[in-house]
């Protein structure tokens, strides 16, 4: 993906992008989808020649964004008893969820 | 009363506050000419008729009674199928939202009507508003009015056509980059991509967050001024709306362009471009010239990076804002729209990130020729409306598809989130509409507005009617 040169992905490139982003394809348009991503791809490329070395960081892509939210107002909170009636399982004053980590 | 179609909003406001006639009158004459023109054309997805009819006599009762509501008293409207209409179908253009039926009115449509605008229908739109040709695989593409087997244009491509034929004489749509100005131009009327952030977008349906504009299209300019005057208001439901500014658009309307500075740029405009459209357009400039601006060349090599931001930006937030729908039901959808969004899941945080960054650099350096200049003037499209099937033109010696070729002077405004107008100056020997487009710096919108005004007062093209004809 990093050949300036590029005139398609190869399909295992295709793929493994897409399954990313959890997208599922036919053999016909992942084909397709090859030859028009690296369509992307080269433009994104000419993209990255643009110098914004000087441009003035922002920590949002738009200035003086406000927020819509509320006031955060203190109030009374629900009881641990009470949240734990939601949990599907529970291991005394816990939740209790599937690993997520290998033990090893 | 067969001159209401050709009215523009202001007189049949006029006509309707000094009693001339009643907007039930007003309303009627609309219907009857979409009723007998619509079959042709394909500018509604919703007809809202009855409805209508009631919102109308509500307004004669109000009026009798000594009491109006504002400057669109009793005045048709139409609204792009992409905002939310209480208890109306909003479709979105989609085949998946044929169902949904929003409960509260946009931001726009609730100011709209506050000021007694009454909807005729909900207008068609690409699906998503994600192309600029008007192409809709589930509800058809609306025919261009002036000639019926050409595109309308998009992505507001109903409200484009609707006002072209004569089935309201106002009405909303949207603008991501140029779904306001490209039908515009292709159907003959007028249309103001405000500045960023002026309209409120709550209850419009997302395409990209940070480029997504509201707007009015209409006969005549001085219709937009009205009409903007009605929709720029401070909205705490969207976060990117501006605090009111207190401008009244109408204001400096007629204070004519002596004294302005029209700058032309010298680079990417003027190729690839249609030899007729350059023609039109080089000549409305002129007319602007005698009537007292002065006309310069300016230079502004960051244009020609409009392309690049623009799609990356673009397709990466249609595919955050979209991305449950593509994944569930991809199928379901227009599948070239479909491509669309999932090219967008292929753009990386960091490449997005930096063309958010190029784009900052861009609005920069336009902002720069704005401390120079009043006005930007260019062509809003760069061919007349093209057959309906065409997907590749040819320009001069460039070969360039549609869809780049509408959009690819248009978006230079969104990616600067400065103010721009489309409004007809010529027809091609073909008879098809020609636009002209003025910009100006951010929250100048009424100077934009005061050039085209001086234009349209001066010239004939945004008085036209087609002939509507079901074979050409």
């Amino acid at each position: 993906m990093s050949n300036n040169e590029v005139n398609h992905l190869s399909i295992e490139e295709v793929v493994n992008v897409a399954r990313l982003c959890h997208l599922e394809f036919s053999d016909e348009e992942l084909e397709k989808l090859s030859i028009e991503m690296a369509s992307l791809i080269k433009e994104v490329e000419v993209l990255q020649e643009i110098d914004t070395s000087n441009t003035v960081p922002s920590a949002h892509a738009i200035p003086s964004v406000h927020t819509v939210m509320r006031e955060d107002i203190p109030k009374e909170s629900l009881s641990q008893e009470a949240v734990l009636q939601n949990a599907p399982q529970r291991d005394g004053d816990f939740f209790r969820v599937a690993p997520v980590m290998d033990k090893s | 009363m067969n001159s209401i179609i050709k009215a523009s909003s202001s007189e049949i406001a006029n006509g309707i506050l000094k009693k001339t006639f009643s907007s039930e009158e007003v309303v009627r004459e609309y219907i009857a000419q979409a009723d007998e023109y619509e079959p042709y054309i394909g500018a509604f997805i919703t007809r809202t008729t009855e409805q209508a009819l009631e919102e109308a006599r509500k307004a004669d009762s109000l009026l009798a009674s000594g009491k109006s509501l504002g400057p669109l008293h009793g005045v048709p409207f139409g609204i792009k199928d992409i905002f939310w209409e209480k208890n109306s179908v909003t479709t979105s253009g989609s085949a998946l939202d044929a169902a949904f039926v929003p409960k509260e009115d946009a931001t726009s449509v609730r100011l709209i009507k506050q000021s007694g605008g009454v909807v005729l229908g909900k207008t068609n739109t690409v699906e998503l508003a994600f192309d600029p040709t008007g192409r809709n695989a589930t509800y058809g593409m609306p025919n261009n009015p002036w000639k019926i087997d050409r595109m309308p244009g998009g992505s507001s491509s109903g409200t484009g056509a609707g006002i072209a034929a004569g089935f309201f004489p106002m009405g909303l749509g949207s603008d991501t980059g140029g779904s306001i100005r490209i039908p515009s131009s292709l159907c003959g009327i007028s249309g103001i991509k405000p500045t960023f952030g002026l309209i409120s977008r709550y209850g419009i349906t997302p395409l990209s967050h940070s480029l997504d504009t509201a707007g009015p299209m209409a006969r005549t300019v001085e219709d937009l001024a009205i009409c903007l005057n009605v929709l720029a208001q401070h909205d705490p439901k969207d976060p990117f709306s501006k605090p009111h500014t207190n401008v009244d658009y109408t204001s400096s309307l007629n204070d004519g362009v002596k004294g302005f500075k029209i700058g032309v740029p010298k680079e990417y405009v003027w190729d690839p471009i249609d030899a007729e459209t350059a023609s039109f357009v080089s000549a409305a400039i002129k007319i602007l010239e005698d009537l007292g601006a002065e006309i310069v060349e300016v230079s502004i090599p960051e244009l020609d990076w409009t392309p690049l931001i623009a799609v990356t930006i673009t397709t990466a937030e249609a595919a955050m804002a979209h991305r449950n729908r593509v994944i569930e039901h991809g199928s379901e959808m227009d599948q070239s729209v479909r491509r669309r969004f999932e090219s967008g899941m292929f753009i990386s945080a960091t490449t997005y990130a930096h063309a958010q960054r190029a784009r900052l650099k861009y609005a920069s350096a336009l902002a720069k020729i704005y401390e120079k200049v009043d006005i930007l003037a260019m062509p809003t499209v760069a061919t007349p409306a093209p057959i309906q099937q065409t997907e590749v033109l040819t320009l001069g010696n460039s070969n360039i598809a549609v869809r780049d070729a509408f959009l690819r002077l248009t978006r230079i405004f969104n990616l600067s989130r400065t103010p721009a107008i489309s409004i007809p100056c010529g027809f091609s020997a073909e008879g098809l509409p020609i636009g002209l487009m003025l910009g100006s710096a951010a929250f100048e919108d009424s100077k934009a507005l005061q050039a085209g005004q001086a234009y349209q007062n001066v010239t004939t093209w945004h008085q036209q009617m087609p002939k509507i004809k079901q074979a050409q």
